[in-house]
C-alpha cells in the first residue's frame, strides 16, 4: 500500500540521535580481536628457511641477509631473515601460517601510512624474547 | 524526430567501474542500446596459472571487492574435489556461515546503491549504516573486513570461538529487523515504487533465453538457486527457501534480495545453533593431480563458475572464472531497449553489476577462425602507440 | 524619512553626534537619501547581508539533511563546518575556468552572472526588517514571480549554449520542468493575495459607502486597486495587522508552494534536470571554475529566496507575535532604538529556517522523480490542489464559515446587489 513520506518516524527518530560518524584520526574504535596488522618476527625461532617467501602471494617477502644491527648471537645457520614490503603486503596471514618454527606473527597495528616509500619496505620488527 | 547518441560511461558518475553503453535516445526514450566492456582487463586468470594453489587462493580473492569469499569459495571447493579429499563438516559450516554473512554485506550495499540511482540517498546512508553491523561481524570471523582470507584448500583458517556466537545471534535478529524494516518502506514509499515498478522488465521466458543467473532471474519468477540445484560446501544440511517474485522489474530484484537476506539471518542463526564439533580444516599435500573440475557457487550476484584444470604440479594450468555479471549482459541490453533515459542507471544496477570481475580480453580474427591473447608487455606497447598516434 | 530605521541606529551608537548626525540626515534627506538607500542595497539588508545569509542557510540546510540521514555533515571548517560553504566556493573561484571547443564561450560566460544578478535582484524584493523589501511597489509579486521564471531561462540558456549531449538533455529536463511547477508556484503564491483581495477590495470596488463600513477593521494601509493586492508588502502587511499568518487559512496553497519551489531551485525529488546518476550534471556539466562558483551562490540564494518569499507570504514575514508588545515595551525602555525592525529581523530569519528545515526534510524523503512524472504530478496533483485551496477560501469568505465578515456586510452587499 503506497503510503506518502514512509520514512518520516524513522529519520525523526534518528534526528536528535548521535552521528553514526566515526571521526577516524580523533576518535578510534578498538580493533577486534584477530586483526591483521603488521608483522613481528621472533628471531630466536626463525631458521632462514625462505617458506614464507615462498608462499607469499603477491611476492612481498624477500630473504636478506642477517643484517649488521640485528643481534649477531642470535643469527640462524642459513644467515637469512624475511623483509616484508609492506607495500606489497595482502595482510592475507599466509606466511604465519606457512611459518614452520611460528616465528611470524602479525600484531594488531593498522596505520601505516607513511609519506616515504622507502619506509614501507621494512626489515620486520624483532622480538628477541 | 531525429535519435541522439548519447555515451554513458566508460566515465561516469552512475557507474562505479569503466563501461560503456552508447545509448541511441529519441527525446527521453531509448531506443537502441549497446554494452561495450574491456576496459578493466587486469588478466587474473593468466597469472593463476604462474602461482601455485595457495597463492592463487589471495589472487582470485582479489577478482572482486563485494563477493571476494565466493570465489574462494568456488576455487578451494575445486581444488578438494581434485584432491578427492573430504573437509570436515564444521570448516564447511565455517565456510558457509562466511558466505552468508557475505551476501548480507553485498546485498545490504546493492540496496543502497539501488536508492542512490533512483536519487533516494537517505535510503544510501541508512542501509550502509546498518551494512556496518556485518562488516564488523565478518572483521570479528576472520580480522578484515574485506578480503577476508577465511577460505584455504581443506578447509577454514579461523574458528569461530565460544563467546562470539551468542553477539553474532543477536546481530542477526537486529540486521533481520532491518531488513524487514527495508521491505515495508520499499513497498510502501510511493516514490520508489514509482521509479522501479514496470521499470526494466524481463519476462520470464526471456530470462531464461538470455540465460540470467542470481536474483536477476529469481526475480524473473525462475526458481533458480546453485544453492539448492546443487549444493556445495554446507547447503545441503541448511534449511532455506529460494526467494522468487514474479512481477520480472526492478521491484522484484529489489524485493528478492531483500527477501534473501532474511533467509541468510535465518540461515545464519541455524548454522551456529548447529555448528559440528569437528575440525576446521585439513592440512592437504601442495600437488594436485592431473585432472579438471567445474566448481560451482550461488554468489550474491549469481551462478559463478571456476574451471580449474591442473597438470599435476602445484600450479594450475588453466583457470576460467565465469563471474555472474558476465551471463546477465544480454539481459541488461534487452531491459534498456524502449526504457526512458532516466531509468539507465537503476537498470544496470538492477544486475549488480561488477564489471572489472568481468573483463576479459580475446582477440578473435574471424576470417582466419584464430583466437589469441596478449600478454601486459604487449598491451603496453600497443598503449603507448596508440597514444602517440592520438598526440595526447 | 524620519522613521529610517539606520538613522536611530546611528543616533543610539553615537549620541554625543547627534547634531552632525541631524544635519548629515536633512543634507541626505535633501539629496534624496541616495547614500541611504546604497547602504540598503549593499550592506543591508542588501548583496552582503543576503549573501551570508545564503552560505548560512546553505550550511543549516546540509547539517539538518545529514543529521536526519543519521550522518554528521559538514563538520571541520570552521565551527562544526559553518564555513564549508564559503570554502567550496572560495575553492571554486581558485580552480581553472574550461571551456570545451563548440561551446558558446561568451555566451557561456555571461549566463551564471545573469543567474546570479537575477537572484540577488529578486532577494531586493523579500521584506526582511518591516513588511516592504528594499525593492516594493504597487505588483511586485507578479514581477518576482516572472523574475524566477528568467532564473529558470538562464539554466536553459547555459545547456543550450554548452552544446553537450547530457547538457542538452538537461536543459530539455530544465524546460519540461518549468512548465510543471510554474503553474502550481503561480497559482500557490497568489492564494495570499485573494485573502488579502477579500480583506480590502471587494467592499471598495462595490461602493464607498461600503468602504466605511469595512474599514471598521483595524486597517492602516487601505490598497484600492488590483494591483496592490498583489503586493508583497501589502500580504505582509495584511497578515501583521489580522494577528494571524496565511498558512492557517490556507495549508494546501502553503504545501503546493513549497513543493513547486523545491522543484524551482532543483531540490531532490525534483533535481531531475542535474540528476548526476543519470546525466551526470545536466546543464552544468560543461560548467567549472568561477562560473560554477557563481552559479553555487546564485542556487544559494535562490533557495533563500524561495524561504523568504514562504515566509512573507504565508508566515507572516517579519511580523510576529508580541512584536507591538516588545516594540512599545522597549520603545519606553531604550528611547528612541527601533527594537521593531530588530524584531522584524529575528523573526524574519526565524521563519526563513523554518521553511528551510521542512525543505531539508522533505529532501531526505523522497526518490527522484522522472521528468515525465514531474509532469504528470504537477497537472494532476499540483494544480488542482492550489485551485481546492482557492475554492475552499471562496466558500469560506462567502459563507463567512470563520466570523471574519461582519453578517451585516453580507447583508448590505446583498442589498446593494438587488
Amino acid at each position: 500500500m503506497p503510503r506518502p513520506a514512509a520514512m518520516e518516524p524513522e529519520l525523526l527518530r534518528n534526528f536528535p540521535r548521535k552521528p553514526f560518524t566515526v571521526f577516524y584520526p580523533f576518535e578510534r574504535l578498538p580493533p577486534f580481536e584477530g586483526l591483521r596488522g603488521r608483522h613481528i618476527l621472533y628471531l630466536k625461532r626463525c631458521v632462514g628457511c625462505g617458506t614464507c617467501a615462498k608462499d607469499c602471494p603477491s611476492a612481498a617477502i624477500e630473504m636478506i641477509d642477517w643484517p649488521d644491527e640485528f643481534p649477531q648471537e642470535l643469527k640462524n645457520k642459513a644467515g637469512k631473515v624475511p623483509k616484508v614490503d609492506l607495500g606489497r603486503c595482502l595482510f592475507c596471514e599466509q606466511c604465519v601460517e606457512s611459518c614452520p618454527r611460528d616465528a611470524l606473527e602479525m600484531t594488531q597495528e593498522y596505520e601505516l601510512a607513511t609519506f616515504d616509500r622507502k619506509a614501507m619496505e621494512w626489515i620486520v620488527d624483532m622480538e628477541t624474547e | 524526430m531525429s535519435t541522439v547518441k548519447v555515451p554513458i560511461g566508460p566515465q561516469h558518475p552512475a557507474l562505479k567501474e569503466p563501461i560503456n553503453f552508447t545509448i541511441e535516445i529519441e527525446g527521453e526514450q531509448v531506443v537502441d542500446a549497446k554494452v561495450r566492456i574491456g576496459y578493466n582487463h587486469r588478466g587474473i586468470e593468466k597469472a593463476c596459472e604462474l602461482r601455485t594453489y595457495v597463492r592463487d587462493i589471495y589472487l582470485l580473492e582479489r577478482v572482486c571487492g563485494i563477493c571476494s569469499h565466493s570465489h574462494t569459495t568456488t576455487f578451494t571447493q575445486g581444488v578438494e574435489e581434485l584432491l578427492d579429499e573430504d573437509v570436515p563438516r564444521r570448516g564447511l559450516y565455517i565456510r558457509t556461515i562466511v558466505c552468508e554473512l557475505e551476501r548480507l554485506h553485498s546485498h545490504m550495499l546493492w540496496l543502497g546503491v539501488a536508492g542512490h540511482e533512483i536519487g533516494f540517498d537517505t535510503l544510501l546512508h541508512y542501509t550502509w549504516r546498518d551494512r556496518e553491523l556485518v562488516m564488523d561481524f565478518l572483521e570479528m570471523i576472520s580480522g578484515n573486513r574485506v578480503n577476508y582470507a577465511m577460505n584455504t584448500i581443506g578447509g577454514v583458517r579461523r574458528d569461530i570461538s565460544k563467546d562470539l556466537i551468542p553477539t553474532l545471534k543477536k546481530g542477526m535478529d537486529t540486521f533481520r529487523e532491518r531488513c524487514e524494516y527495508y521491505l515495508k518502506l520499499c513497498s510502501e514509499e510511493p516514490t520508489v515504487l514509482e521509479r522501479t515498478q514496470g521499470v526494466g522488465v524481463l519476462p520470464t521466458h526471456m530470462a531464461r533465453k538470455l540465460g540470467a543467473v542470481g536474483p536477476t532471474v529469481r526475480a524473473s519468477a525462475v526458481d533458480m538457486d546453485c544453492r539448492k540445484d546443487d549444493p556445495c560446501a554446507a547447503y545441503d544440511e541448511v534449511p532455506f527457501e529460494v526467494c522468487t517474485w514474479d512481477s520480472c522489474d526492478v521491484f522484484a530484484r529489489v524485493a528478492v534480495r531483500i527477501l534473501e537476506m532474511i533467509q541468510s539471518c535465518n540461515m545464519i542463526q541455524w548454522m551456529l545453533d548447529h555448528l559440528p564439533k569437528d575440525e576446521i580444516r585439513l592440512k592437504l599435500k601442495r600437488r594436485v593431480p592431473e585432472g579438471e573440475v567445474l566448481s560451482r557457487y550461488e554468489a550474491p550476484r549469481g551462478e559463478l563458475i571456476h574451471y580449474i584444470k591442473s597438470n599435476g604440479t602445484d600450479k594450475p594450468e588453466r583457470v576460467k572464472v565465469r563471474t555472474p555479471t558476465l551471463a546477465n549482459w544480454p539481459s541488461v541490453e534487452y531491459m534498456l531497449k524502449g526504457c526512458y533515459i532516466a531509468d539507465v542507471p537503476i537498470i544496470v544496477a538492477s544486475i549488480d553489476p561488477c564489471i572489472s570481475c568481468t573483463d576479459r580480453v580475446t582477440f578473435v580474427d574471424v576470417e582466419k577462425e584464430k583466437t589469441w591473447v596478449w600478454d601486459s608487455n604487449q598491451l603496453r606497447r600497443y598503449g603507448i602507440e596508440f597514444y602517440k598516434k592520438k598526440r595526447w | 524619512m524620519a522613521f529610517d530605521p539606520f538613522w536611530y541606529i546611528l543616533l543610539y551608537l553615537f549620541p554625543q553626534y547627534s547634531g552632525t548626525l541631524t544635519i548629515l540626515q536633512y543634507i541626505l534627506q535633501q539629496q534624496g537619501n541616495v547614500l541611504m538607500d546604497l547602504f540598503k542595497i549593499i550592506v543591508f539588508p542588501g548583496i552582503v547581508f543576503v549573501s551570508i545569509l545564503s552560505l548560512f542557510a546553505e550550511w543549516y540546510d546540509r547539517k539538518i539533511y545529514a543529521r536526519l540521514q543519521n550522518r554528521v555533515g559538514p563538520f571541520h571548517t570552521g565551527y562544526h563546518g559553518i564555513l564549508q560553504p564559503l570554502a567550496d566556493i572560495i575553492k571554486l573561484l581558485a580552480k581553472e575556468d574550461i571551456v570545451q571547443s563548440g561551446a558558446e564561450a561568451r555566451s557561456l560566460a555571461a549566463a551564471p552572472i545573469f543567474a546570479m544578478t537575477l537572484s540577488l535582484v529578486m532577494l531586493m524584493f523579500i521584506p526582511v526588517y518591516r513588511s516592504a523589501g528594499i525593492i516594493s511597489f504597487e505588483g511586485d509579486l507578479i514581477v518576482v514571480l516572472f523574475l524566477s521564471t528568467l532564473f529558470a531561462l538562464t539554466v536553459i540558456l547555459t545547456g543550450w549554449f554548452s552544446t553537450n549531449r547530457f547538457g542538452e538533455v538537461g536543459t530539455a529536463r530544465a524546460g519540461m520542468q518549468l512548465i510543471a511547477y510554474e503553474i502550481p508556484l503561480v497559482l500557490s503564491a497568489l492564494t495570499p493575495a485573494i485573502i488579502v483581495a477579500y480583506y480590502y477590495s471587494v467592499p471598495v470596488q462595490v461602493n464607498n459607502y461600503l468602504l466605511t463600513v469595512y474599514g471598521t477593521l483595524p486597517v492602516t494601509t487601505i490598497p484600492t486597486t488590483l494591483f496592490s493586492i498583489l503586493t508583497i508588502a501589502n500580504i505582509t502587511q495584511t497578515q501583521a495587522t489580522i494577528g494571524m499568518p496565511f498558512i492557517l487559512v490556507a495549508p494546501i496553497s502553503f504545501g503546493v508552494f513549497i513543493i513547486s519551489l523545491m522543484a524551482e531551485i532543483e531540490k531532490v525529488p525534483f533535481d531531475v534536470p542535474e540528476a548526476h546518476t543519470e546525466i551526470v550534471a545536466g546543464w552544468q556539466t560543461e560548467i567549472s571554475g568561477k562560473k560554477l562558483a557563481l552559479y553555487r551562490l546564485s542556487s544559494d540564494l535562490e533557495y533563500l529566496w524561495g524561504a523568504g518569499l514562504a515566509a512573507a507570504l504565508f508566515l507572516g514575514g517579519p511580523w510576529g507575535p508580541g512584536w507591538d508588545i516588545g516594540l512599545s515595551t522597549l520603545d519606553r525602555l531604550m528611547g528612541a532604538f527601533p527594537w521593531g525592525y530588530v524584531f522584524g529581523t529575528i523573526w524574519f530569519l526565524v521563519k526563513v529556517f523554518a521553511v528551510i528545515f521542512i525543505i531539508a526534510n522533505l529532501r531526505t524523503l523522497f526518490a527522484r522523480f522522472r521528468i515525465d512524472q514531474v509532469v504528470q504530478g504537477a497537472w494532476k496533483y499540483l494544480i488542482p490542489l492550489a485551485f481546492l485551496n482557492i475554492l475552499i477560501l471562496q466558500a469560506v469568505f462567502y459563507f463567512d464559515l470563520f466570523g471574519w465578515q461582519s453578517t451585516y456586510y453580507m447583508l448590505l452587499w446583498i442589498a446593494y446587489m438587488i
